[in-house]
């Protein structure tokens, strides 16, 4: 086993000399490079652990003189952190050690029947088992984390009662209520009144077909701001109960670039259509009255007049040439949201 | 049985341009005119007799009553299938020509200048060449 080359830190707490000895025998024997401290009693044992050593597993007797039974056994288990702890006890304590089990040991052992194959065994399998629980509760640490640190304002609530069933730091933040005041909410409470009928609708269309769904929805935050947040949410179990697991992102401020944007294309428009509509009109007086006097030129018509049209109408085109250029000049100029 | 012919817009010097082109292509002797939509709905409420035709040279963008408002208007009038649109406009709108075909009595649409080939052109209209 991979022990045979690493050293081991075990410490044993065991307050008879001789089952003391008896036990550094068999791990010796078994474990070639293990480090062993001894305390003993419980006083001594909580010294250690607080030293800052890191034990790979821990051999606890269960009467000691100055702490015995469940209470130790409790007090131990707090204080061994990673580490696993065996119990060892007599036979008159046969029972007892079976239900230590149940407050968090790794394995008991009764001393007469200790081996120092059985011992190595039992270390062996209490330090895989513990880092393989430490390493579930890692990864469920992580996915915790996910949810609760994401930058985004996440919750799920339940598609039965719309209640939310947990929400994390981002939507706290972002929306003003409390995790408390989130907890006693629906998600009908922060949809504006007008809204409730179309949710209701899509959460009951969605509540066992569609796995995944995405919209864009109005919210109210606790100040009474409207917002407009796209949703992203999936159904998932939560705690037995059927849920949707919810991403929120609020996209007001991309709303209102776009309505910047609108109102930027609506002058641009405005002056296309003075192009198309104002402009043509003295042009196409220059160009009428320029086809009278050379086509339909005669004696007594008054030229002086014709020209007069002419002019004021280039001096109207210069007029509206100019209201264009301003009006592009506003445009471009026109504040960046 | 002879056709009217009215001139509705806004502007005097158009009007004056529009009149002469309109006599010397023959479309009309004594082209009627009006400063806008509403004048000329006035002069047919008066004027208008059973059997009588009528061609109006209709501008868009007038005050009081403009182009479109004149045909909304005339649509429930008596006068209403006496009557002959050809838009005359200084719009290159395409979207002004797509809505001047919604009219039934708009036969066609004219960007401005007017000279005589469009003239002529109306003139040979099929639902008014009779009158010629």
């Amino acid at each position: 086993m991979a022990f045979s080359v690493k050293e081991l830190q075990l410490l044993i707490i065991e307050d008879n000399p001789g089952d003391f000895l008896l036990i550094e025998d068999y791990l010796r024997e078994e474990i070639a490079n293990s480090v062993i401290q001894h305390a003993k009693t419980f006083s001594q044992a909580k010294e250690k652990l607080n030293q800052d050593i890191h034990f790979d597993a821990i051999l606890l007797d269960l009467s000691l003189p100055d702490a015995s039974g469940k209470q130790l056994v409790k007090e131990m288990v707090k204080l061994s952190g990673s580490a696993p702890v065996i119990v060892l006890t007599g036979y008159t304590d046969k029972a007892f050690g079976v239900r230590t089990l149940s407050l968090g040991v790794s394995d008991y052992l009764l001393k007469d029947e200790l081996n120092p194959s059985q011992l190595y065994k039992s270390i062996a399998y209490s330090i895989e088992r513990k880092r393989i629980s430490f390493q579930l509760k890692e990864s469920e640490e992580k996915y915790r984390n996910l949810f609760h640190l994401s930058p985004l304002p996440m919750w799920v609530f339940d598609v039965e009662t719309y209640r939310f069933l947990n929400v994390n730091e981002a939507a706290i933040r972002h929306y003003g209520y409390s995790r408390e005041e989130f907890l006693g909410m629906t998600i009908k409470d922060i949809r504006p009144e007008e809204d409730v009928g179309n949710l209701e609708e899509t959460v009951n269309s969605n509540k066992k077909t569609d796995v995944f769904f995405q919209g864009t929805v109005r919210h109210h935050k606790k100040n009474g701001t409207l917002i407009h947040v796209q949703v992203q949410s999936n159904l998932i179990e939560f705690e037995g109960r059927p849920a949707r697991l919810v991403l929120a992102t609020d996209i007001s401020e991309r709303m209102n670039y776009i309505q910047a944007i609108e109102d930027q294309n609506m002058k641009m428009r405005e002056i296309a259509w003075i192009q198309s509509h104002v402009v043509r009109a003295p042009l196409a007086r220059i160009m009428t009255v320029i086809d009278v006097l050379r086509n339909h030129a005669t004696e007594e018509m008054d030229t002086t007049e014709l020209l007069n049209h002419i002019l004021s109408s280039a001096n109207e085109l210069d007029d509206i040439l100019r209201e264009i250029v301003k009006k592009t000049e506003e445009v471009e100029n026109q504040p960046k949201p | 049985m002879s056709l009217k012919v009215l001139i509705a817009d806004d502007d005097e010097v158009v009007i004056f341009l529009q009149k002469m082109m309109v006599v010397h292509s023959g479309l009309s002797p004594e082209p009627i005119s009006f400063n806008d939509g509403k004048a000329a709905i006035d002069y047919l409420n008066e004027q208008y007799k059973e059997g009588d035709s009528y061609l109006i040279l209709l501008d868009i963008n007038m005050p009081v009553m403009n182009g479109w408002e004149f045909l909304d208007a005339i649509q429930t009038m008596p006068f209403s299938n006496a009557v002959s649109v050809v838009m005359v406009t200084s719009s290159i709108d395409s979207k002004d020509r797509d809505k001047a075909k919604q009219y039934t009595q708009v036969i066609d649409y004219i960007e401005k200048p007017l000279n005589i080939e469009t003239c002529n052109r109306i003139k040979r209209l099929p639902q008014i060449a009779d009158l010629f």
